[in-house]
Parts: C-alpha cells; structure tokens; sequence
C-alpha cells in the first residue's frame, strides 16, 4: 500500500475512525471531529491510484492532499513523548575495583586521587532521546526537510558516545522496568538546551555546506545583474553629457530609477539564495538505562571531593560522561586547594 | 502505570554529585518550568512526557509515517521513486537532478531522440510536484503526441492530466491535486486557447519538441513567450537546426541574458545566420555556457541498446469481391470528397480507413451515410483474404510457441477476427478501450500467461508492457506512421530481450500499400530509432498531419497513378527531412555534447 496512504488510514484510526482496506480502495468512516477537521465526509473512499480514483471516483489521497498534510503535521505537533526502560542485563557486573580502575583511566583528575567510597550500586540512569524535524532553506526554490535526533545523558545534557547509543537503540524498550533499582534525577533544564544545542549545531553545519554550494549561483547572478545595470547606467551616462539641459532632467531621473531598480534587484537575489533552517521537536523519549552508580572522592592533600561516576551497562558499557561541579563545562576535573572544578574556573 | 516512576525534577544547578533517588512525583508542568523560552517549542512534549505515560509503539511508529508523508528531503533524493511506476535509468535521474539542483528547474533537455526526454521532464515534474512547487503545469506538446503525454504522464508517474481544448476551455480551479494540462501547440497557439495560457500563471510549463518554439517572430515562439512560468523545460533533441541563433533562442527562453544581447552573442561567436550552426569563435566558451542550461546524452554514451527490428510487409491480393468493393468505396469516397466540407471529410475518411480494414468495419459506416448499395455490397462479403493470412500466420507462431500482439484499429474489425481466431481453435485475449479497467488487466494478465494472441485496438497502446511478446502483426494500418511507431513501441522497448519481428498484412491495391511502400522505400521506416520519425515528420511541416495529407492526395487525384505520384513526392521530401535531421544531429553534437 502507498505509504501516505497507509498513514493516513492508520491516522484515522488512531483518531476513532473505523477503515476496511479493499483491494484498491479503503473505505474510511470518520467521527465528527476528524470529519471537520479534515474537510470530509463522514464515510469516504480513499486511493492512492489516479486511475482508480478517475474511475470510481475515490479521493486521491497522494502527498501535498491537504487532507493527508493536515494529518501529518498534527501528528507531529502532537508528537512522540514518553519514559521506557531498557531490559537489565545478564546479572553479571563489573567489580567495584574494576570500576574503579576505569573511572581512574577515563577521569583523571589533575592533582587529586580518586578512592572508592563504598561499593557500585545499581541504578536507572536517565537518558534523553531528542528528535526534530530540521526545515533547511538554501535558496527560494530550495526548501527540504531531514530528520535529526540525538540521545543525551537527561543529567547533564552531555551527549551519549556513538558505541553506547547504537548498542541502547538495538535493544527492545520496554514499557515498565524489569527490576527495582532507585532512579537518578532528571534535569531537562540542562538536557535540553544541550540536547537542541547539538542539533543546532549539526544543523548550521549541514546549511552551511549546503549554501556553499549555491554561493556560486548567487555571485555570478549579481555579477550577471551588475554588469547588466552598469551598462545601463554607462549608456544612460553617456546620453547624458551631450542631451540639451531639459533631457539631462530626464536622464537624471532615469539613472535614479535605474539605479533604485539595480539595488532592489540586488536584494532580490540575495533575499532568494538567503540560507536558513529551523527546527521542529518531534520526540522526546526519556529512555531509562541500566546502571552502575560509583561513588568516589577525589582527594587532595586533607581535602576531599565526593563524586558520582555512572556505568552505563551493556554492550557499548562506558562511563556516563562529566560536567565540572563548579560552572558545567565539560571539560577535565582538577582537584583545587578549596573545590573540585576545571582549569576554566579554579585560575 | 504500575512501577513507572514519576519523575523528579532538580534544581537547575547541574553536578554529578547528587545522591541517586526514587525521585517524588512533582506535578506536572514542572518538568519545563526552567526552561528558558527559547525552548518554547519543546513544551508540548516535555508536558506530555511530565505526565509519566510509557512510550506508545503505535504513536511512535505514527510520527515516523508523519514525517515520511510531510517532510520533503532535498533534490539529492527523489522523493517520487517510490511512486514511480517504472524504473528510470541512471542517467534519466541525473539529468532530472541537475535541472532540480543545478539549474533551478528552467532547462533544455536535448538528449538525442529515444533516450526519454519526456521521462526527464516527467522527473523534474514530479519532484516539483510533490515538493508542492509545482501545482499548475501546461505541457505544450505537438497535436500528434497529446495522447502519448497524457499516457505517460498517468501510467508511469501517475499523474492526472487534462487536455485542453475548445472554445470554452478554463484552467482547472486551485486545487492540491490538479491534473496537468497537456495542450497541443496548434491549438494553444490560437485564440481562445492561448488567452486562457497565457493569462494563467503556471508553476512549470514544458515544451515537447521545442526547436517548434525557437523563432521568436512565430505564432509558436511569440506563445512560448509570452508564458508566465517560474520553471521551464524545453525538451528538443535539435537545439540547433539551421543557425547558431536558435540556440541562443532557446537558451533565451529558459535563461534571459544567459549569453548575453544578440549584439554581444554575435559578438563573442561570430555569425549567427542561417547555414551557421557553428560558432566561428570561442567555441568552448559557448559550450560551457551551454552545459549550464542544457542536458543532452547521446546514445553511445548511455549503452542503451534496443534488439534489432524485422519488418516484413505481406501483401495479400484480394479475392475479386474484396477488390470490387474496396474500388467502389474508393471511387464513391474520391467523387464527394472533393468539395466536402471539413465534416464530410472527416466521415469520408473514415470511410476509406474502414475499407482498408474489413467489410465487418465497413459496413455499418455505409449504412449511417447513406450508400445502402454499397452495405449491402460489403455485407456479401463474408470474409478476406486477409484474414485468412492472419489465421495462418497465427498458427504457425503458435506452431514456435511465440506470442503474438495483432492489431486493428477499429472495433468491428477487432470483432470479426476474434471470432475467427476462436473458431481455428487459438487462444485469445481481447483487449479495447470499451472494456473496465479490471477487465484490461485480466486480458493482459492472460495473454502473460498461457494465452498465446491479443487481439487488441490501439487501447493496448496505454503504456501496457507488452515486451514478453516479441512478434506484433498489423492487421490494418493507420494512415499515420507516428500511430505505427507506438503500436511497435509497446513491444520494442527496453526490456525486450528478443529482436522484434513486425508483420504489417495490407491489402494489394489500397491506400495502405502505397502509403506503406513509400515509408519504407523512402525514410526506412521500420528501421528507425525510436523518436526519429517525428523529428522527421515535423522538419517536413511542423504541424504536418500525415492523414489529411494522405486523404487530401486521395480525393485529389485524377486516378491511382496521379494519387502514387504525390505520395511520392511526400516521401522525396521525408527522405530530404531524413537526411538534414541526420546532420544536424552530428553539428548539435559538436556544438553541446560534453567532451
């Protein structure tokens, strides 16, 4: 079946509508609601096959419908939220020494020790699946939309590595947990704005490559454009120098015009390779992730700094990455005379 | 939900050293409190997922669909592949994606003939359109392809179209699904038709055959400019014809200022008058001005190899009834065909198009005009010799195993030959533009099948991939040779593995033999590459209707000899259209192929 088609009839089931898909028609009946909002009757013929709809006189449902648009941009405003859980793993776990010994290797801590405190406990770790819709505009004619998504660590809003993310999305969700372990607290205050951040980032990064290929089109369509009013304001130039006083007036006039119309077009071409992009949220999913809370303390001298490291289990196992306690970089830890922090803010 | 935590939220101040908790459940509008307002867009769902509900597979799997259906990727991707109902070739697609991205949509598509330039277009046109760039598209065709357009445009993209045309004809109301409107040169280039184009704003026009359009002094090129379009194809496989000023002609058309006034394009290249399809300077400098808005493959380039085709011509001498009756008809046709008005001509030459196929056709057609002699004449004739021939011919295919395509053009014919192919005991499936779309599918599907004839009209011409049958049979021959080139073209097409074999059964003595002879002894007809026979047809007289000419010759003529005489000179000027098409294809060649 056409895949808008598809969509569609699923649409409007999810909505409370009933639909019998035939061989080349679905029959869909709507309720009240859908009806108005959609601009259809209450029982409708649908197709995605121009002849069938030309013979027996079904709806066309192809995209760009607005029937089909309206439901798909409704379903996106309304989104995809919600919290699920990764299976917990095969019993097995890392040793508290072991752990230790890691988090020693992937945080060093400048002039300080890290101890382990107690031994690692099991928890949920929250993770932030991010999904938006990035509307690129390069040029008037140029106007598409990609997918991007990002799965962040819902603490600190740092991003999950690669390994770890494609291991989690390989495993099934599950719709309640499957075993008892406290959960760690979510920040979307943080999570967020990084999570967008990254996007963002990604985004202007593809439109910047993107524009770049078309900045060639726009400099030799405002050469083309300036060239063209150059002569024209050359030969009106010249006309005027030897024209009787009265048409120099005239002439004047003309090279104003001329000149006003070679800037509006100027802008016109601009305006039209102008570069832009947007994003449209469409996901957040909060994905709990089986873990390993170590807590440690990072000694210097008589001063002690405790810490929480989180192993996230599983294939692509690894530290959760860190932000420095004192101003959220995420940048290595240096254990101060007075606090724990990164080079940033302890000089 | 049983063992779903709510979820808690903490102070904005972010560090690893916070203790691991159940977390307390927070109400619910909390999660987004902190946010700042630029993350507004992100309140709709941080509410949603406030409220602690798992996540739904079936809404998950819904917003994915949603952004399939509504988000359009850029011209890298095709987003109308998958609605395609063909596969296009590698190089189709790219010309499709250098017009989309490289030329902003307004091109010259110049592939040599056969190579699918309506395909290309067909691409453009459908990105567009689903891009929602495109709503109202014109296509300008010549009146001889109006048919073929629409078919291609709703067998293999899809896309529903109208044809234009008549006195009161208004473009079709906004609307998202709006068919595209195919109009015929001619007619669009005449009032009433050309106000309604011209005062339409189209989103993409196409021009078939566009070298039609080049002078900007004629009623063709005066209409192609004064179009209002923001996208334009101009699809011609001769650029170039007889002076370097069409090119520049055409590239003006898609691309204003692109070479310049005609002062500076002379002055860069030299003459641009007529015999001067060259430029005498700066040849590369115009070829890659060139290459910006045009596309052209050439077929050595593509690899795109067609089997062979093998025409052979059998012609029946007809039994002394046949022949007193067709001589009859032919008489009677010639006498009030001079001086008929344009209705009566049109009856008249249906009249002698039925002779030439069988008295079964014939007769009802004599009775509705009136020549009850001449019905009842035609009634006593019970059957031909051609059809005998055809009934052999039958066998012994079916003696091979081979599948056989016969076609006539008219539906009584199509009648009388069914009967006699049951009654020799061969299979058969028939197929005709009265039958409902399901019974279509089953003749095909059958002839696929076990079935080993289709006896079909020129219906079967609707894009039916017939290219598991490799032996198609004339039964009549239409007086135009373009609806000859279609009727093979639904077998010798890509995809056809065996050489094609074409046997056209004509009846000694009639127009059909004449016609038939002079195309073959003239421009090889049979022979030709696909597209070759219009680019010659239209270099005769671009609007050159082979049908009147041949009706017009007929009625004419004092006698046979006087009628043969004229077709002769017909053929004469196709073989001079043939050989100035040939090398004008070579100097095009030279001036914009890619090097």
């Amino acid at each position: 079946m056409d895949p808008g088609l598809r969509f569609w009839l699923r649409y409007a089931e999810e909505a409370g509508g009933l639909c019998e898909v035939g061989d080349e028609v679905a029959l869909a009946v709507l309720p009240a609601g859908l009806q108005a909002d959609l601009g259809l009757p209450e029982e409708v013929a649908v197709t995605a096959d121009p002849d069938v709809a030309r013979e027996d006189g079904a709806l066309l449902l192809l995209p760009g419908h607005p029937a089909l648009d309206r439901a798909a941009v409704q379903t996106l405003d309304r989104g995809d939220a919600g919290q699920t859980w990764l299976p917990w793993p095969a019993p097995t776990r890392p040793a508290t020494e072991v752990l230790l010994a890691r988090a020693r290797e992937r945080f060093p801590v400048a002039h300080g020790r890290m101890d382990g405190t107690g031994h690692a406990a099991c928890c949920y770790a929250p993770l932030l699946r991010v999904g938006v819709v990035v509307t690129y505009a390069i040029s008037l004619d140029h106007r598409f939309q990609e997918r991007e998504e990002i799965w962040v660590d819902a603490r600190t809003g740092l991003p999950v590595d690669e390994a770890t993310r494609r291991a989690f999305e390989s495993w099934p969700l599950l719709a309640a947990p499957d075993a008892s372990h406290p959960y760690l607290d979510v920040d979307l205050t943080q999570a967020i704005p990084h999570a967008h951040a990254w996007l963002a980032s990604r985004a202007a990064s593809r439109q910047r490559a993107l524009a770049a290929q078309v900045d060639q089109d726009r400099l030799e369509e405002r050469a083309r454009a300036e060239v063209y009013y150059d002569a024209a304001l050359a030969s009106i130039a010249r006309r005027r120098g030897s024209a009787t006083p009265e048409r120099q007036a005239l002439l004047g006039a003309q090279a104003e015009a001329t000149r006003t119309e070679r800037d509006r077009r100027l802008h016109e071409i601009d305006e039209q390779f102008r570069a832009s992009h947007d994003l449209r949220p469409f996901r957040l999913h909060l994905v709990w992730a089986p873990a390993m809370r170590l807590a440690v303390h990072i000694r210097r001298g008589a001063q002690t700094y405790p810490l929480n490291l989180i192993w996230l289990l599983g294939v692509g196992a690894a530290f959760a990455d860190l932000r420095c306690p004192s101003c959220s970089a995420a940048e290595p830890l240096i254990a101060g005379r007075d606090r724990l922090g990164c080079r940033a803010c302890l000089t | 939900m049983s063992g779903a935590p709510a979820i808690a939220i903490v102070d904005p101040v972010p560090g690893p050293g916070r203790r691991a908790t159940n977390g307390a459940r927070r109400p619910l509008g909390d999660l987004g409190a902190g946010l700042p307002a630029e993350f507004a867009t992100y309140l709709p769902l941080v509410s949603r997922l406030a409220q602690g509900e798992p996540v739904d597979a079936v809404v998950s799997g819904l917003v994915e669909e949603a952004i399939g259906v509504w988000a359009r990727p850029g011209f890298d991707t095709f987003v109308s592949l998958p609605r395609l109902r063909f596969e296009p070739f590698d190089y189709q697609l790219r010309a499709a994606e250098r017009v989309l991205r490289g030329m902003s949509g307004r091109a010259i598509l110049a592939d040599e003939v056969g190579l699918g330039k309506t395909i290309e277009a067909g691409l453009v046109l459908s990105e567009l359109r689903l891009r929602g760039l495109a709503t109202r598209v014109l296509a300008l065709v010549p009146a001889g392809l109006v048919e073929q357009w629409q078919e291609e445009l709703e067998r293999k993209f899809a896309l529903p179209s109208v044809v234009a045309k008549g006195p009161r004809w208004q473009p079709p109301s906004e609307s998202f699904d709006q068919p595209v409107v195919i109009a015929s040169l001619p007619a669009a280039r005449r009032p009433p038709l050309r106000d309604a184009v011209t005062s339409t704003p189209w989103d993409l026009v196409i021009v078939d055959e566009a070298h039609r359009v080049k002078g900007p002094r004629s009623a063709s090129g005066r209409l192609a400019r004064s179009l209002h379009s923001r996208y334009l194809l101009l699809l011609t496989a001769t650029p170039v014809e007889n002076r370097l000023a069409d090119l520049y002609e055409l590239v003006s058309l898609v691309r204003p200022g692109h070479l310049g006034t005609p002062q500076q394009f002379r002055a860069r290249h030299g003459a641009t008058g007529a015999g001067t399809t060259l430029p005498a300077r700066d040849l590369a400098g115009l070829r890659g001005r060139t290459r910006e808005v045009m596309v052209r493959h050439r077929r050595s380039e593509v690899a795109l190899m067609l089997p062979r085709r093998l025409a052979e011509t059998l012609c029946v001498p007809p039994s002394g009834d046949e022949a007193a009756l067709y001589d009859a008809v032919s008489q009677r046709v010639r006498h009030q065909g001079r001086g008929a008005s344009p209705a009566q001509a049109l009856t008249l030459r249906s009249v002698q198009r039925l002779a030439g196929s069988s008295p079964r056709a014939l007769t009802p057609t004599l009775e509705k005009v009136g020549w009850g002699d001449l019905a009842a004449q035609s009634r006593d004739v019970a059957t031909t010799e051609k059809a005998r021939v055809l009934i052999e011919l039958l066998r012994r295919h079916h003696g091979r195993d081979e599948k056989v395509v016969v076609f006539t053009a008219f539906l009584q014919t199509l009648d009388f030959l069914g009967g006699l192919i049951a009654e020799a005991g061969l299979d058969l499936a028939l197929y005709h533009g009265s039958l409902r779309r399901a019974e279509k599918e089953a003749a095909i599907t059958a002839f696929r099948g076990d079935t080993g004839v289709l006896l079909t009209t020129e219906a079967a011409g609707e894009g039916r991939n017939l290219q598991f049958c490799h032996v198609m049979v004339n039964f009549d021959l239409p007086w135009n040779p373009m609806q000859i080139e279609q009727r093979l073209g639904r077998i010798h097409r890509i995809g056809q593995q065996h050489d094609v074999l074409l046997t056209n059964l004509v009846t000694k003595g009639t127009l059909e033999e004449q016609i038939l002879r002079v195309l073959e002894a003239k421009i090889n007809l049979f022979e030709l590459v696909v597209g070759e026979l219009d680019m010659i047809l239209g270099r005769v007289d671009d609007d050159f209707d082979f049908e009147k000419f041949v009706f017009a010759a007929h009625v004419d003529s004092a006698d046979d000899a006087e009628f043969g005489a004229r077709l002769e000179t017909l053929g004469d000027d196709l073989a001079q259209a043939r050989t100035d098409y040939l090398q004008t294809r070579g100097q095009i060649d030279e001036l914009v192929t890619e090097e």
